[in-house]
């Protein structure tokens, strides 16, 4: 794997761990300008932790780790980040407009209250994601689909090169899955895309590159997924015929 | 209960009732949203300590509770945020080796500590006045400092990771936030007693968010029930000479049963 200038994400032997066993182990990846990554793998196969390393959450034993070409720690500031939604609790007395709002803290000096910029940012972002109307409604009276489209405007309010997504799809159903694909793939058109998912034939379908992770990661740089990688990652042969997937998730075997 | 208030104890507990319920939604609003109910019970229980400390140096014990409780609310949010597992057992610790503190200096203290039960069960018709321009003092610097943070509050009580990845300083918050609650926490000792503290802390709170789309409406809420807690409760402890403490938990509770009658019904509708 050879860097490129355009490379947004670049991972340099990078192991982690949390204890004794290593949770990530010698994970080599570059991630190109307006890609779009799925990483996939079983739970516990250190998919979250990936993403808490590119946000700097959390730092490497060893190895590089570069976002937009700095440490990530530096370059958060221009990557949005969309947790699970489950991670936030609904009850919480808010509305959409102040969740989605928040994105643009940390910018401003402590205290300092949102300007008319930051205002209108939000708005867009609102508008973008298609919950404008909803703005003023608080987060507990909107669907799971609508709280996570809420997550994603808050992440654009960086204005981000690069949004991190965890489990985007993870127990919404299909329709509203299908529906978060496609605003994925419409904010792809400026924005390097990663997101990390345990859901392959989802992913497979609107990915242009995969890569799979349980403890090390195995990429090819395409979209195509091989019945030795996933044997690899999920360490069992992996049926791939998914009923009712119309798009081909192997390629052809001769 | 009129007549009663020609009694400069009685204006004061008044006035005490309401200062001490304007703290205690604000701070306890973050307290139920940030499910902190047990930290703040520990905090609670851990000003003992500093009361002990009070009566063995032969000072003012609010005033050796405030600094106390102080550190001990600072070194729980560091342990509840450091340690790796266990939190709750060690804020149980923590908040027994308070009391153990607070029980040992007093028995180090010659002589006879009338009014240590007051610390307890709380007596809001002894609040001096010098304790009233105290509770001015704590509900001004709060109300401040929620009015100029209050958005940086807000994402670190729901949602603290993206508070991290925001670069806000997540830590120092949080413990300015311990830090207010073991202000209110110690003041409302005064009206309430430790041992009932978390009550005036969370019901108030508890049922306002019921009722609330946003924090700062759950706030204004919560200070106003407390408001109408503390003084029905006072005045019921007056006509039927019961312990006003207690009383006000009592008609508080009753309130917290009666909201949460009021929304499954309203809900089954």
């Amino acid at each position: 794997m050879k860097h490129k200038e355009l490379d947004v994400v670049q991972l340099e032997s990078v192991w982690f761990s949390y204890d004794s066993e290593p949770t990530l182990e010698d994970v080599n990846l570059c991630v190109e300008n307006l890609d779009f990554l799925s990483i996939i793998g079983p739970n516990g196969g250190g998919k979250t932790t990936l993403l808490k390393l590119l946000l700097g959450l959390i730092k490497p034993m060893r190895g590089n780790i570069r976002v937009l070409g700095v440490k990530p720690e530096h370059s958060r500031r221009h990557v949005g980040y969309v947790p699970q939604y489950t991670n936030v609790d609904p009850r919480f007395p808010l509305s959409v407009l102040e969740v989605t709002l928040m994105g643009r803290l940390g910018r401003n000096p402590l205290g300092k209250k949102y300007t008319i910029k930051d205002r209108e940012i939000a708005t867009d972002a609102l508008k973008q994601v298609n919950l404008y109307e909803l703005r003023n409604r608080p987060i507990g009276k909107i669907s799971r689909g609508q709280l996570q489209r809420a997550l994603i405007a808050r992440a654009l309010t960086v204005q981000p090169q690069i949004l991190l997504l965890d489990e985007p799809s993870a127990s919404v159903d299909s329709q509203v899955t299908q529906h978060l694909y496609e605003l994925l793939l419409k904010l792809n058109e400026h924005i390097t895309i990663i997101l990390v998912s345990h859901d392959i034939g989802v992913v497979s379908r609107y990915a242009k590159t995969i890569a799979c992770v349980n403890r090390k990661l195995v990429s090819h740089n395409d979209n195509e997924l091989t019945q030795e990688m996933l044997a690899e990652t999920y360490q069992c042969p992996v049926d791939l015929i998914a009923h009712g997937v119309p798009h081909r998730v192997l390629a052809q075997h001769k | 209960m009129i007549e009663a208030l020609q009694f400069e104890f009685m204006r004061n507990a008044v006035l005490a009732g309401i200062l001490v319920s304007i703290a205690c939604g604000i701070i306890g609003s973050y307290v139920v949203v940030n499910k902190m109910v047990f930290l703040s019970g520990g905090i609670a229980h851990a000003a003992y300590g500093g009361i002990g400390l009070g009566y063995y140096l032969g000072l003012n014990p609010t005033l050796v509770a405030i600094p106390f409780s102080l550190l001990s609310a600072l070194t729980m949010g560091i342990v509840y945020r450091r340690s790796e597992q266990h939190e709750d057992t060690l804020i149980g610790v923590l908040w027994a080796v308070g009391m153990a503190l607070g029980i040992i200096f007093i028995d180090l203290t010659p002589g006879y500590t009338a009014d240590l039960m007051s610390y307890l069960f709380g007596s809001i018709l002894a609040v001096s006045t010098s304790s009233i321009v105290m509770m001015l003092l704590t509900d001004i610097i709060i109300v401040l400092v929620v009015y100029f943070l209050y958005n940086e509050f807000l994402a670190l009580s729901f949602d603290e990771e993206y508070a991290s990845v925001l670069s806000i300083p997540v830590e120092s918050l949080y413990l300015l936030q311990l830090a207010l609650t073991s202000l209110t926490v110690v003041l409302a000792m005064r009206i309430v007693g430790l041992i009932m503290v978390i009550a005036l802390l969370t019901i108030p709170a508890a049922i306002s968010i019921q009722f609330t789309t946003r924090l700062y409406q759950t706030m204004v809420l919560s200070s106003f029930l407390g408001i109408v807690f503390t003084l029905s409760g006072l005045y019921l402890s007056y006509m039927f000479n019961l312990s006003s403490g207690a009383t006000i938990i009592l008609v508080a509770s009753s309130c917290f049963l009666l909201s949460m009658v009021y929304k499954r019904m309203k809900k089954a509708s």
